[in-house]
């Protein structure tokens, strides 16, 4: 399994996502990351388990404290991809966009004759004005 | 910048969706989708090109795009049509060159929305291993300095996990 795998499954799940999501704003204790959800300490630290294989979160230890902090370098790995596949689909759709106006101006003429123009090799119709 | 398609990576499931609206008829947008002569025209990043374009548009037919990056180098990719509906759907294997063993299944809905068109495309791969493949393969495309668009993704990731 390769390291975006072992990414993309740690942030399928909704509490692990709201987790890192609160860690963006810093770091914060085993227990004040728990306090929002309705689930056990026990269960948290399960999803912080998962996130620290992950690669996703850091522990250490202050005191009797456990301090969980984000670590954002794998995140950023799937970022960089999700940004070149927009960046692809985007620019792509842009050029279709500009194209498309060009195909509507040299269409208009023929699609005011024959509105559904569904088959374009279709046989010339003789007419019988 | 990015308002305009709607992206879903649903980080539980093997599929990427886009959705984007075109300002022209169903049947313009289905035209520029499945003729070499026109997909070369807007197909990829601006500044590359397709130095090869070969669709065969029949259940069965190939197909196969060759993209030239501006510094020359060329990622080739392509796949056979399974189903073809004129101007309302189109499914087609897709590969990578570089990733050949993840095939992935693109299905292409026209929808018509009062004169425009709404494209969704999906993009389903066999596992999630195999779609993550392919996002490896892909970040080499021109891959350069990551933004810190953490927060994007994050919100990308739960949108997608919220609409299902």
């Amino acid at each position: 399994v390769d390291a975006l795998t072992v990414t993309l499954s740690a942030v399928a799940d909704p509490t692990r996502r709201s987790i890192l999501d609160r860690l963006k704003r810093g770091p914060a204790t085993v227990g004040e990351l728990a306090e929002p959800f309705r689930i056990s300490q026990q269960a948290i630290s399960k999803h912080l388990a998962y996130l620290e294989r992950a690669r996703l979160i850091e522990k250490r230890r202050e005191g009797r404290q456990h301090i969980c902090e984000l670590n954002s370098g794998p995140l950023a790995e799937v970022a960089q991809w999700t940004e070149q596949f927009r960046r692809f689909w985007e620019e792509s759709y842009e050029r279709l966009d500009s194209f498309l106006v060009e195909l509507k101006a040299k269409d208009e003429p023929k699609s005011r004759r024959d509105p559904p123009a569904r088959k374009a090799k279709e046989a010339p119709r003789v007419r019988k004005d | 910048v990015f308002a305009r398609t709607e992206f879903t990576i649903p980080p539980d499931q093997p599929t990427i969706v886009l959705r984007r609206t075109f300002d022209a008829p169903r049947r313009l947008v289905w035209e520029a989708s499945t003729r070499p002569e026109h997909v070369e025209r807007w197909f990829g990043f601006r500044g590359t090109t397709l130095s090869d374009c070969r669709i065969d548009l029949r259940a069965g037919g190939a197909w196969r795009f060759v993209l030239r990056m501006p510094d020359g180098t060329e990622h080739g990719f392509g796949g056979v049509y399974r189903e073809i509906v004129p101007f309302e759907r189109l499914v087609f294997t897709f590969v990578y060159d570089g990733a050949p063993g993840a095939e992935a299944v693109e299905t292409i809905t026209f929808e018509d929305r009062q004169g425009k068109t709404l494209m969704t495309t999906e993009v389903r791969h066999t596992s999630l291993a195999n779609r993550d493949a392919q996002v490896a393969a892909g970040m080499e495309v021109g891959a350069r300095e990551s933004d810190d668009r953490l927060a994007e993704l994050l919100e990308t990731l739960s949108k997608s996990a919220a609409t299902r």
